[in-house]
C-alpha cells in the first residue's frame, strides 16, 4: 500500500461526502471548460474565417456588417454593388496589387442555408481558412459552362443527406412553398469539412444564379447587352484611363448587373518580402535556440504583415476609385469585433467560472475541515502504528488533490460533453462546429492550477493533523 | 530487551502544579518473554505503554528496547522505531474503518517503508483464522473478529515487542480466550515479547509472570498506602 492508495481509501470511505465535493468543483470546471472551448472555437474560426482572401469589396455602410454577412453569412447583406467593380478588378489597372477577384452574390437560402452565386475561381484561387485549397468529399467544382450546377458545403450536406446528381431548388425564404422558386440547380460537388462557414453553404454558377432572377425586378436583373458593352469598355480603354465614376456612372440603369461583394487577394510585394525575410534571417541568427516550427510562424506572421502593407495600398485606391463601395480588411474587422465584444464577454464569464471553483475549492476544505474532528482517532491509529507527522498530512493533502483532481476530470467531461452536447445549437446560431474533442491548450493551466488550489485548501485541515494529539485521541 | 530506568511521567495541572502518574526505579523484560501487568484504573496501564511505545515522552528516565533509549530518539525516529519494532493491540481494535481486514494489516507495513508484504498479511490472517475475511471491512466483521485482524496487524512488520492494552475488554465472553491464545501462540511463534495489560484475572491466571503495577510503579503503590492508611488508620 502506498499513500495515494491509503488518500484514495479515506476518500471512498466517505463516498457521499466525498462525490459532492467533487461535483462542486466539477461543475466549476465545466463551466470554465464550456467557456474556455466556446471561446477558442469561436475566436478560430473568427480568426480564420476570412484567411482566403484580404479584402471585401462591398457596399458603403456598417464595415462589420459587410464581413459578417460575406465572411460569416450570419448578417443580412449591405445592398449590392455594380458587377462592373468586379470587371474593373480583372483589369490592368490593378493587376500589380490584385491577385485574384471573386464575386459573390447572396439573398437566397437552401433550407436556411446561405446560398452563394460565385465563379469556380472560389475553389481555385481562394484557399480555405486551415491555409489548405479546397478539396472535394464527392465530385468537384462547377465549370463556368455549368450554368445550373451547384456545390454543397459539408454540414448541409450532410444534414440534408445531398448526393452528387440531386437536384436544389431555392429561393428568398429558404426554399419554401411560398418562395418564387425558379430553376432546380444540380449537384456536382460536396466539400469537404474546412470547419467554417461555408460547411453551411450552397454555392451555386453565378451566371445560373443570375438566370434564375430573370423575372424578377430586383437589383440583381441582368441586360447582357449592356453587361458585355461594358466589358469591352473597360477592357478596352481602362487600363490607363483614370477610373473616376460620374454622375452618370451613379445613375445606374434598372437592368444592370449586381453583385453583393468582390472577395480580392493582394498580390505581395517582392521587394518587402525580400526585406522581410532578410529580418527573419536575422532574427533566427540572434535565436539560436527557435525552433522550425516557430520559423514558420514568424515567416507567416511577416508574410500577414507584408500583405497587411499591400492592402493598406489598394484599401484607399479602391474607396477612391470605386465611389459606390467601400473596401474592407475582414481580418482588421474581425480582430477588432473579437477584441471589443467576444474578448471582454469571454473575459467575465472566465472571472465568473473561476470564482465557481473558488467556491468550490472553500468548499472542499470546509468538507474536510468538518471530517477532521471524526477522524482524529484514525490519523491517532496511523500515527500509532508509526506514520510520521509529516505521511498524515500528506495524506490528507493527497486526499484533497485526488478530489480535485477528480473533479476536475470529471468537470473536464461535463464541459466538453456540454459542448458537444450544445453543438447543433451553437452551429445554427453562429455557423461554428464545436466537436467534443475541441481541447484547447489552456485547459492544461487547470492540471496545475487544481493541484495548486487542492494543496492551498487541505492546508489547513493537513496541519490539524499534523498536530492530532496520539495519545489522546486513541483513548476509548 | 525492554528495561525502564527511574522513569517518571507527570503532567501539568490546571494551576501550574505537577500531577505525577508514573515513577518506575527499575522494570525488565527479556526477549520472547509474555509479561501481565495489572492494576486497578487509574493507576497508568496506559500511559506506561504509550512511553513504551515512544507515544508519549517521559519526564524523565530511559526506556531501553534492544539498546535504543527511546526518549532520546526524536518524534520521527521514535515513530519509525514503532513502525519497526513495536505492535500494538487495543483495547478498541482501533481498525481504520474505510480499509478491508488485509489492507489493515497492510498499512502499518506502508508506515515502516519496508513496502507491503501482502503474502506475510495473508498468512497471519489465516493464523487467526480469518482468511475467509480478508476483503470485509470491520464494519462486517464481529468484535472479536476484529480484535484477530487487530492482532495481526501487530505482528505485521515482525517486531520485537507487542504491547496489548486489555485486549479482552471490549471482547465477548466466547472470543476472549481465543484472542488471547492467539495473542500468545503468535508471539511464540515470532519469538515476540508480549506484555498485556489487564484487570481481568482470568486472563492474569494464565501467564507465569503476573506483574502489580502498584508494585512496580511508585506513585500508585502511594495511592494504595494512602488508601490503605485511611481504610484502617490504626494499622
Amino acid at each position: 500500500m502506498n499513500l495515494i492508495k491509503i488518500a484514495l481509501r479515506s476518500v471512498q470511505h466517505r463516498s457521499l461526502a466525498s462525490g459532492l465535493t467533487a461535483l462542486s468543483i466539477s461543475l466549476g470546471v465545466a463551466l470554465v471548460v464550456t467557456v474556455l472551448v466556446i471561446n477558442g472555437v469561436i475566436g478560430k474560426t473568427f480568426r480564420q474565417g476570412a484567411q482566403g482572401y484580404d479584402l471585401i469589396l462591398g457596399a458603403k455602410g456598417s464595415k462589420l456588417q459587410l464581413v459578417l454577412s460575406t465572411v460569416f453569412y450570419n448578417q443580412e447583406p449591405l445592398p449590392p454593388i455594380p458587377y462592373r467593380y468586379y470587371t474593373l478588378l480583372n483589369t490592368s489597372r490593378y493587376s500589380a496589387e490584385v491577385e485574384a477577384a471573386i464575386p459573390i452574390a447572396m439573398g437566397d437560402r437552401y433550407q436556411g442555408a446561405p446560398v452563394i452565386g460565385t465563379t469556380p475561381d472560389y475553389f481555385k484561387k481562394l484557399i480555405r481558412p486551415d491555409g489548405k485549397p479546397y478539396s472535394f468529399m464527392q465530385g468537384e467544382s462547377f465549370k463556368n459552362s455549368d450554368i445550373f450546377a451547384a456545390v454543397v458545403g459539408y454540414t448541409t450536406a450532410k444534414q440534408h443527406r445531398i448526393k452528387l446528381g440531386d437536384k436544389i431548388r431555392f429561393g428568398h425564404n429558404g426554399g419554401t412553398r411560398d418562395d418564387d422558386l425558379h430553376e432546380a440547380f444540380t449537384v456536382v460537388g460536396i466539400l469537404d469539412h474546412t470547419g467554417s462557414p461555408n460547411d453551411r453553404a450552397v454555392f451555386v454558377n453565378l451566371e445560373g444564379f443570375y438566370q434564375q432572377h430573370e423575372g424578377d425586378e430586383g437589383p440583381l436583373k441582368v441586360d447582357y447587352s449592356l453587361l458585355e458593352a461594358e466589358k469591352d469598355a473597360r477592357l478596352g480603354g481602362a487600363e490607363d484611363a483614370p477610373v473616376e465614376e460620374t454622375e452618370a456612372d451613379e445613375d445606374e440603369t434598372p437592368h444592370e448587373r449586381r453583385l453583393t461583394a468582390v472577395l480580392i487577394v493582394t498580390k505581395e510585394q517582392d521587394a518587402q518580402v525580400a526585406a522581410t525575410m532578410s529580418q527573419i534571417d536575422q532574427m533566427m541568427e540572434n535565436q539560436p535556440g527557435v525552433s522550425i516550427d516557430e520559423t514558420q510562424l514568424i515567416s507567416k506572421h511577416q508574410r500577414r504583415k507584408v500583405v497587411n502593407t499591400a492592402v493598406t495600398a489598394l484599401q484607399p485606391k479602391l474607396e477612391g476609385e470605386l465611389l459606390e463601395a467601400q473596401a474592407v480588411a475582414p481580418v482588421q474587422e474581425i480582430a477588432a469585433f473579437y477584441q471589443d465584444v467576444i474578448g471582454n464577454i469571454q473575459y467575465i464569464l472566465i472571472l465568473f467560472a473561476v470564482q465557481v471553483i473558488i467556491v468550490a475549492g472553500i468548499g472542499m476544505m470546509v468538507s474536510i475541515y468538518n471530517s477532521m474532528n471524526e477522524r482524529r482517532q484514525e490519523i491517532a491509529i496511523m500515527r500509532a502504528l508509526g506514520a510520521r507527522r509529516v505521511t498524515v498530512m500528506s495524506i490528507i493533502l493527497l486526499e484533497s488533490i485526488l478530489l480535485s483532481l477528480g473533479g476536475g476530470i470529471l468537470g473536464v467531461l461535463i464541459g466538453h460533453s456540454l459542448v458537444w452536447g450544445l453543438s447543433p445549437l451553437i452551429m445554427e446560431y453562429s455557423n461554428v462546429m464545436v466537436r467534443f474533442w475541441d481541447f484547447q491548450p489552456a485547459e492544461l493551466i487547470l492540471i496545475p492550477g487544481l493541484v495548486a488550489m487542492a494543496s492551498v485548501v487541505g492546508y489547513l485541515p493537513a496541519v490539524i493533523a499534523y498536530r492530532t494529539d496520539v495519545a489522546q485521541s486513541l483513548q476509548p | 530487551m525492554l528495561e525502564l530506568r527511574n522513569l517518571k511521567k507527570s503532567y501539568k495541572e490546571p494551576d501550574g502544579s505537577e500531577l505525577p502518574i508514573l515513577d518506575v526505579p527499575h522494570w525488565k523484560v527479556d526477549a520472547g518473554e509474555q509479561v501481565v501487568v495489572i492494576g486497578p484504573s487509574g493507576c497508568g496501564k496506559t500511559t506506561l505503554l504509550h512511553i513504551i511505545a515512544g507515544i508519549l515522552k517521559p519526564t524523565s528516565g530511559h526506556v531501553l528496547i534492544d539498546g535504543w533509549d527511546i526518549p532520546l530518539l526524536n518524534e520521527s525516529e521514535r515513530d519509525q522505531f514503532r513502525a519497526l519494532r513495536i505492535g500494538y493491540v487495543f483495547q478498541t481494535f482501533n481498525l481504520l474503518q474505510g480499509f478491508t481486514a488485509l489492507e489493515n494489516v497492510m498499512i502499518g507495513m506502508a508506515f515502516a517503508g519496508k513496502g507491503s508484504d501482502r503474502a506475510r498479511a495473508i498468512d497471519l490472517l489465516d493464523r487467526v483464522g480469518l482468511k475467509h475475511r480478508l476483503h470485509h471491512k470491520p464494519g462486517q466483521m464481529s468484535v472479536g473478529e476484529q480484535q484477530r485482524v487487530s492482532v495481526a496487524r501487530a505482528l505485521a512488520n515482525k517486531p520485537k515487542l507487542v504491547l496489548a492494552d486489555e485486549p479482552t475488554a471490549n471482547v465477548d465472553v466466547g472470543n476472549q480466550q481465543l484472542v488471547i491464545d492467539m495473542l500468545r501462540n503468535s508471539c511464540r511463534e515470532e519469538g515476540v515479547a508480549l506484555i498485556i495489560v489487564t484487570h481481568a484475572p482470568q486472563v492474569s491466571s494464565q501467564f507465569d509472570r503476573v506483574d502489580r503495577l502498584t508494585e512496580i510503579n511508585l506513585v500508585a503503590k502511594k495511592k494504595v498506602d494512602e488508601i490503605e492508611r485511611q481504610l484502617h488508620p490504626a494499622g
